[in-house]
Parts: structure tokens; C-alpha cells; sequence
């Protein structure tokens, strides 16, 4: 009877948080979106302006520490150009844009803060103890907020147009923006038929280079088959001509966008000559 | 309470306001915070 | 040499080898280094990350981890406050501290192998779903999982051999040399611990490692993260709060359920016993956990910001809750326990007021403030501050509540300390009149520490709250000092131990509820500053369930699991009552004599 009085007061006293937990705000907190990809040509200088203003609190976490509670200067509500003055005039500033006027000194000091705050820190702002010397903002160009160049350029050009300064950084030089794709396409074109082979997975599917795979049809000797403008199809639009004994719609249909086309030359001529393992090449 | 309590209480207020004093002093210099004999910031 | 001296030096020599173990286990590691490939951490795709059965992968590792850490940190303080009190028998010669020692291993022995279940089952989870971060942890430590394997088989052996050789090695020189085997125990347990938190420690502030992940430097430095001593510390406290507060359920449980009234003196004694263990491991945790934000915010300020100001500010409203409920609890035992001596009644008009400072500070803790967002999270949350509260949300006005909640909580202790002795020593009224100056500079110190936190900057309100945290230690330190000489050859009243109420023994059960669900709370923050990655700044998750989980998910899940965990904890203790249970011969058909 004890311990069912005993179990029943436990049970109760968790329910009391759980439901304490319930009732509070709730809120979801997700990994920072990907940005749309910023193609060459599509943004504008307004535009820029206000993908700086969504990464000033989004992906940039600026607003973490850049607001009302004396953590770090409050950008959004203070006077821009009478603070950016008054720093590059004060003589302890010796960092790149100093000598330096007008909207480009506003443009590298930004720069500078962002990758390398230490170099001037606002006074009062500093770390504890450091006396002003060490800025507690981190690199923003490095984990784990890993703006890219575009991105930064963009927080420029917000900052600079809320400062009443003509906007100088480019506009977004284009390609995707930074996804984990950018690693792969930065790698370049594959510089032999086995790497572009390599690179494409075929022997996933088709016996090559020792794979066993049988979910495509045998290549060996398949330049005396078919022609290279038939194996060339056949790799950019896979349902046009399906091999006897094979469905369609399993091979991969973008291979077209995929590839580039000397990847495609080299493959197309590799298998012309292709013998199949075990004959020289 | 006895007079001797009395003074006894009295003379350990001023003991223990010195002693609080003084360590807000050391710690608030030890942390790199200069501050005035009032402990206001300088 | 003495009988006595020559304990004290082998102790001694005994403390100074176990200290230089942990040293030794992660030297070890250095020595005979292969040179490791730099290569920067892996980044798993969506693919890389296995999932069984349509099940949640994240909170199956989160329930297996929580019970392991339950589990852990029970059968880690257990062995250390057995000692203590084992230690505190030997030297009083008061037979009850051994026997009470001894009845707090039996209680908790069946907990050590579950605990090792639970992590070998978290262990295959881990590699299991998480295979890809599992591989990266395991090129970055290297051998030290094997000696942490190696830590557990230590552990069993001197466990095994502490428990069994109790009565063996129970007077004398023996008694020293089975304390010396305790010592041992309790210093591979800290081992272990010290080893399993380098590893969560590195996970959330990596060193011995450049931006890409790259491994480049040793093991030692892997391990000597900036994080990982102020977690040893915390944890290393919690865990004595956290295992007092379970015996401590046990006891008063017992307690409830016994006539004899010598039996019941008995379990209250225990409860008491376990409410000040609990009690001396919670006092100096605020001060821990203060060093562990504050080297959070030192390492990375925005992994502070996100605790504190950000999206987990409204978890430390809840912490609030939970610490407020807990010292509320310890306190109303305390007080409670007044009643066990006549002279109790003399401090029974003072509850009153420590009663509304707890309380007072309780309600100012749980103030929020306002709360440093993203533009879109104000908006979901629907605002930021409240005009009036706002001032008592921010961390001056905490920090003087928190502070005077555990120099009220000392002063409950205090009272009952006094309650049994009567001074006898000549300066009884004026050393009385120096701890009452004591308690009236400190507290007034700690107030004008935190008005000050309002009229400085930033950075001076946060060095003020060092002075107040001083003048908290210094009044329970010299208060403590001052009545150890004070009432040295006092003459004692009795103690009427078993004289509580069936209400008193209800706050000893909220203390482990609260604790449990509390530890559970701040492992989901933990888990949650480090955002989205997997290895902070070095290695990002991928996985579908990189968000972090709403706090009302997040405590749904936090009480299934403490559900489980009370309900084993149930079952480890009655293993030990049955194990103790006799059926009575039936019809004497056994003849005396008979080979059993």
C-alpha cells in the first residue's frame, strides 16, 4: 500500500514537469537552411541588400549578440556612419582600411571584422580582462557559422546601405551557394576514361574494371556492336534503344547534365575499344 | 541581550563589513576590473 | 610510529599511487604513438545514417545514454559517500556508520551490472546507427577505448572484493586495508568517468584537432578538451547530490513501511543521513555549473548565447523550477527533522522566514527576462519582455536568489546541527554573535553585489556575481568553522530518531524525482548546444534529425525515460531485500544438521 502511495506521489510530481515543459513556448530549432542557389546574373544590388538583411539573423546568427543587451554594438538601431567614423578615426585602429576613406574603407573595415575582429575591437566591448585587446565575435568565414564570400559581400552591402553608404562590394559571382555539393563540382573534370568511369559509377551496373555487376548489359567487345554515336546515345538517353533482355527506366537518365563533355568523349572512346577483362587495351 | 553581547555583535559587524570589503576588492581586480575605493567602476 | 600514524601514512601512500592512475591511463596513450593520417572528419550524407525499424535513431541513442548516465552516476557516488562514512566509523569507533555504510553498497550492488548493460547497449547503438561519427570518435581516440574497457574490469574486480571482504576485513589494520580497496574503487570509477566525458567534451569544444577535423595532436590533447575538467567537476558533484537523493528515497521508504520502532529510528537516521549527503553535493553545483557556462561562453560565445539568451533560455526557467522544488524539498525535511529533539522547537519560529526566502527566491529565479532571438523567434514566442518582471529576469537579481536559497539552506542544517548540543565553551554568546554578524554582512553582500550588477556595464556585472558567489562559500565555510569550535564538548540532548511525520518522509521521494528528471534536463541542453553538428565546428549531422526537439517533446521523453529509470532502481532495491528474505521451514521436515 506504501508503494503504491509512494509510486502514485512520484508519478504526479513527474507529471507536474512534463506538463510544465508543455505549456512553455515551444520552439524548434532546425539546422540552418541551405540558401537558394545564387545564380550569375539573377541578383541585383537590391537584392543583395536583402539577402544581407535574412543573413544578418538568419544564417549570419548575428542578432545573437548584436542587439539591445550591451553584448555587442547594436547595428540595427544605432547611427552606422557616425560609429564607422569614429572608429577608423580613432588612432588605436590600425587595421587594412585605415588611411583608407569613403565607402570602400567602410567596405574592408566590414571585411576585417568579419574575418578578423581582434584587429580592432569597439571599446567596452572586449573580452573580460583582455582590456579591449580580444574581441569575444568569432571568425564568421569559419565553422561554425562558415559564411562564404557572397554572403559576407551581401552582410557588406546591408550594412553599408543602412549606413547611408554607397554599396561597393560585387554582386554574387554565381554557382551554387554553399551546399555540400560545392566540394564535389569543385573537383574538376575526371582526367582519365577509368576515372570519368570511376566517377559515374558504371560498374555499379555494368561488368567493368573487374565488377561483376549484371543489372546492365555486358559491355565486352561492345564497339563492334554498336557505333559510338549509338553508345553515345545510349549513355545520354538510356530509353531510346534498351538492350534485349533489359527494362527501361534503370539507367540513370541525367547523365547528360551530369557529364561533362570530354568525361563523355573519353568514356564513349574507352568503350569502343573496350575488350572486356583480361584483353589488353 | 548583555552589553558585552552587544558590543561583541557590533565589533564583529565592523570586522565581517572589513573583511567583505576587502575580498570584493581582490576579486573584482583579480578579474581585470579596475575599480575605485567605492568599488564603482573607474 | 603509532597504530594510528602509521593508518594515516599508508593512506597516504595508497591516495598518492590512485592519484597518479588517471594520470597514468591517459599518458598511456601518448606513449608509442602512431603517426595518425590527417585526414579532415568525414560528412555523412543522409545515406550514411542507418535507422531500425522506422524507430527514432536519436532517441533511442538519447533513452539508452540518459539510463546509462542515471545508472552511472548512482553507482559512482554510492562507493564514494560509503567511504566517507566507512571512513567516519573508523575514526569515531561508532559501530552504526560501518553498518550503515555496508547497508548502502547492499542496497545499490545489483545497480553495476545494469549500469554496464545499459552502456554496452548504448555502445551498439551507437556504432549501430551512428556509424560514421562512431569511426571518426574512434580514429581521434584510439586506444584510450580500450583501456576504458580494461577500467571496467578493474572496476568489478575491486567492487566485488570492497563488498564481499566487508565482515573479512571489518577491525584493525584490516579495516584500513578494505578502505584502501574502497579508495581504489572510487578512483577507477572517477577514471572511468574522467575518460567517458572527455569523449562527450570533445564533441562539444574539439581540440587536438584543426577546423577540418583533422587529427593533429595527441589522445591527451583530444582529451584535455576546454570543457572536460569543468564537466569532471560538475559531474563529479552532482553525482554525490544525485546518490544521496536515491538512498535517500530508499530510507524513507523503509521508513514508511516498518512498525518496529527501532527499525524505523534506523531508516530515519539513513534519510537524514542521505538528505545531508545530498545536500553537501548540491551546495557547491551552482558554483560548478557557473564555471562550466562560463568556460562555454569562453570557448565559444555563441554556444553560450544559445543556452542562455537563445532558443534553450526557457530550459533554464525550468531548471529553476526543478532546483527551486529540490531545495525546497531538502529544506522542509530539515526542518521536519527539528521536531526529533525537544530544543528543536527553540529555531521553529525562524522556519518562517528562511520559508520566504525560499520561496521569494524561488519566484525571482523563475522570472524570465527577455530573450536574445532571431526576429522569427520573437515572433513564434510572441514577445520578449514583461515591463515589471523584466528587472528580475536578468542575472544580478538571480544570482542574489540563488545565492541566498543556499545560505538559507546552510542555516536549515545550521539549526539542526544545534538543536542536539548545548555549548558549553566559555564564548558561546559572543562566537553567537559573530556568526549572526556573519550571516548579516554576507547576505547584505551578496544583495549590494547584485543592485551593483544593475548600475555597471556588461562585463562588470558579470565579474560581480564572482563576490557574491565568495561571499556565499565564506559564510557557510566560516559559520561551519565557527561551530565546530563552539560546540566542541557540548553536551548532547537526545536525539529521537524515528519521531517524523509520514509528510516529512514524501520530500525525500521528490528529491530523486526532481534530481532525475533534472540530470535528464540538462543532458538535452548538453546535447543541444552543440546545434546541428555532430563534433562542434568540425563535423556536421546530417541525419534527419539534426534539429533540436522542442521542449515539450524533449520532456516527454526525458519522463518515459525517468519512468524506466525509477522503476529499476525499484527493482535493484528489492533484489536486495529479497536477497536477504528467509521462507520460514514449513513443517521442520528439514532435519538440523542436513547439508545445505
Amino acid at each position: 500500500m506504501t508503494l503504491l502511495r509512494v509510486m502514485l506521489f512520484s508519478v504526479a510530481v513527474l507529471l507536474v514537469y512534463t506538463i510544465f515543459a508543455n505549456i512553455l513556448p515551444q520552439v524548434q530549432s532546425n539546422p540552418p537552411e541551405e540558401e537558394e542557389p545564387v545564380v550569375a546574373g539573377e541578383m541585383d544590388q537590391e537584392g543583395q541588400i536583402a539577402w544581407g538583411e535574412r543573413l544578418f539573423s538568419g544564417k549570419g546568427t548575428c542578432t545573437l549578440c548584436h542587439n539591445d543587451l550591451g553584448r555587442a554594438p547594436d547595428l540595427l538601431v544605432m547611427n552606422l556612419e557616425e560609429a564607422f567614423s569614429k572608429h577608423l578615426a580613432d588612432e588605436k585602429y590600425q587595421g587594412e582600411a585605415k588611411g583608407q576613406e569613403g565607402a570602400k574603407a567602410i567596405e574592408v573595415y566590414l571585411h576585417e571584422s568579419f574575418v578578423d575582429p581582434s584587429a580592432y575591437v569597439v571599446p567596452g566591448f572586449g573580452k573580460k580582462g583582455t582590456n579591449d585587446a580580444v574581441s569575444p565575435m568569432p571568425d564568421v568565414s569559419g565553422p561554425p557559422i562558415s559564411l562564404s564570400d557572397d554572403q559576407m559581400n551581401a552582410l557588406i552591402a546591408f550594412l553599408q546601405d543602412k549606413g547611408g553608404y554607397d554599396v561597393t562590394v560585387p554582386l554574387p559571382t554565381g554557382g551554387a551557394a554553399d551546399t555540400e555539393e560545392d566540394e564535389e563540382e569543385s573537383e574538376g573534370p575526371a582526367e582519365t576514361a577509368e576515372a570519368a568511369i570511376e566517377k559515374f559509377t558504371c560498374a555499379a551496373c555494368h561488368a567493368l574494371g573487374g565488377s561483376e555487376a549484371d543489372v546492365g548489359p555486358k559491355l565486352d567487345g561492345i564497339g563492334k556492336r554498336m557505333s559510338a554515336t549509338e553508345i553515345e546515345q545510349a549513355i545520354l538517353d538510356p530509353n531510346a534503344v534498351v538492350a534485349e533482355g533489359f527494362e527501361a527506366d534503370t539507367m540513370p537518365t541525367d547523365y547528360s547534365e551530369q557529364m561533362r563533355v570530354l568525361e563523355l568523349k573519353m568514356i564513349v572512346d574507352y568503350l569502343v575499344n573496350y575488350e572486356g577483362e583480361g584483353a589488353s587495351q | 541581550m548583555k552589553a558585552s553581547q552587544t558590543l561583541a555583535f557590533a565589533a564583529a559587524l565592523v570586522f565581517w563589513g572589513i573583511f567583505f570589503y576587502l575580498m570584493n576588492l581582490f576579486i573584482m581586480e583579480s578579474q581585470g576590473l579596475p575599480v575605485a575605493w567605492t568599488l564603482m567602476p573607474k | 610510529m603509532t597504530g594510528f600514524n602509521r593508518h594515516y601514512l599508508f593512506a597516504g601512500l595508497v591516495a598518492s599511487l590512485i592519484f597518479l592512475l588517471p594520470e597514468l591511463a591517459m599518458a598511456a596513450d601518448v606513449a608509442g604513438e602512431v603517426v595518425r593520417e590527417a585526414l579532415p572528419a568525414p560528412k555523412p550524407t543522409r545515406a550514411d545514417y542507418m535507422s531500425v525499424g522506422g524507430m527514432s535513431s536519436r532517441t533511442l541513442v538519447w533513452g539508452l545514454a540518459q539510463m546509462h548516465l542515471f545508472l552511472a552516476a548512482f553507482v559512482l557516488a554510492v562507493p564514494f559517500f560509503v567511504l566517507c562514512i566507512e571512513f567516519t566509523g573508523a575514526v569515531t569507533k561508532d559501530q552504526r556508520y560501518d553498518s550503515m555504510a555496508h547497508e548502502f553498497m547492499k542496497i545499490s550492488m545489483a545497480a553495476y551490472s545494469f549500469t554496464a548493460l545499459v552502456g554496452g547497449g548504448l555502445a551498439i547503438a551507437l556504432f549501430l546507427l551512428y556509424p560514421t561519427l562512431m569511426g571518426y570518435m574512434m580514429k581521434v581516440f584510439q586506444g584510450q577505448t580500450l583501456i576504458y574497457a580494461l577500467l571496467f574490469l578493474l572496476e568489478s574486480v575491486c567492487l566485488y572484493i570492497y563488498f564481499y571482504s566487508w565482515q573479512a576485513l571489518r577491525h584493525g589494520n584490516r579495516k584500513w586495508a578494505h578502505m584502501s580497496i574502497g579508495l581504489l574503487l572510487n578512483t577507477v570509477g572517477l577514471t572511468l568517468m574522467f575518460v567517458a566525458n572527455a569523449w562527450a567534451s570533445f564533441m562539444m569544444s574539439p581540440s587536438g584537432v584543426d577546423v577540418t577535423g583533422a587529427i593533429t595532436g595527441t589522445v591527451w590533447e583530444a582529451t584535455r578538451n576546454p570543457l572536460w575538467n569543468p564537466l569532471n567537476l560538475h559531474r563529479f558533484l552532482a553525482n554525490i547530490a544525485y546518490g544521496g537523493a536515491i538512498v535517500g528515497a530508499y530510507a524513507a521508504y523503509r521508513f514508511l513501511s516498518s512498525k518496529a520502532a527501532d527499525v524505523r529510528a534506523h531508516y530515519d537516521w539513513m534519510g537524514y543521513t542521505s538528505n545531508i549527503i545530498a545536500i553537501i553535493g548540491f551546495l557547491p553545483l551552482p558554483f560548478a555549473g557557473y564555471w562550466l557556462m562560463a568556460e562555454i561562453y569562453a570557448y565559444s560565445q555563441q554556444m553560450g548565447i544559445t543556452a542562455m539568451g537563445g532558443v534553450l533560455a526557457w530550459l533554464f526557467i525550468i531548471q529553476a523550477v526543478l532546483i527551486g522544488t529540490i531545495l525546497l524539498a531538502a529544506n522542509y525535511y530539515l526542518w521536519c527533522g527539528l521536531g526529533r529533539t525537544d530544543r528543536g522547537k527553540l529555531y521553529e519560529p525562524y522556519v518562517k522566514y528562511i520559508a520566504a526566502v525560499m520561496v521569494g527566491g524561488f519566484l525571482v529565479w523563475v522570472t524570465p527576462h527577455s530573450l536574445i532571438l532571431t526576429p522569427q523567434e520573437v515572433q513564434m514566442l510572441g514577445g520578449t519582455h514583461h515591463k515589471l518582471l523584466g528587472p528580475l529576469g536578468i542575472m544580478p537579481a538571480k544570482n542574489i536568489a540563488v545565492n541566498l536559497m543556499l545560505v538559507f539552506t546552510f542555516l536549515s542544517f545550521q539549526m539542526f546541527y544545534r538543536s542536539n548540543r548545548i555549548a558549553t565553551v566559555s564564548w558561546a554568546a559572543q562566537g553567537n554573535a559573530f556568526v549572526v554578524a556573519l550571516y548579516v554582512i554576507g547576505c547584505l553582500n551578496i544583495f549590494a553585489a547584485g543592485i551593483y550588477g544593475y548600475m555597471t556595464p556588461t562585463v562588470y556585472k558579470v565579474g560581480a556575481s564572482v563576490p557574491q558567489v565568495i561571499s556565499t562559500l565564506s559564510i557557510i565555510v566560516f559559520a561551519g568553522i565557527i561551530d565546530y569550535f563552539m560546540y566542541r564538548g557540548s553536551k548532547r540532548t537526545v536525539v529521537n530518531w524515528g519521531r517524523m511525520s509520514t509528510r516529512s518522509q514524501y520530500a525525500l521521494f521528490v528529491l530523486p524525482v526532481a534530481f532525475t528528471w533534472l540530470m535528464a534536463l540538462m543532458g538535452y541542453i548538453r546535447s543541444s548546444l552543440r546545434t546541428h553538428w555532430h563534433v562542434y565546428t568540425v563535423m556536421k549531422d546530417n541525419s534527419p534529425e539534426a534539429y533540436i526537439p522542442t521542449i515539450g517533446q524533449a520532456g516527454n521523453v526525458i519522463t518515459v525515460i525517468t519512468l524506466a529509470f525509477m522503476a529499476l532502481i525499484l527493482f535493484i532495491f528489492w533484489l536486495s531485500s529479497l536477497g536477504a528474505t528467509k521462507q520460514a521451514d514449513p513443517a521442520g521436515t528439514e532435519k538440523a544438521g542436513a547439508s545445505s
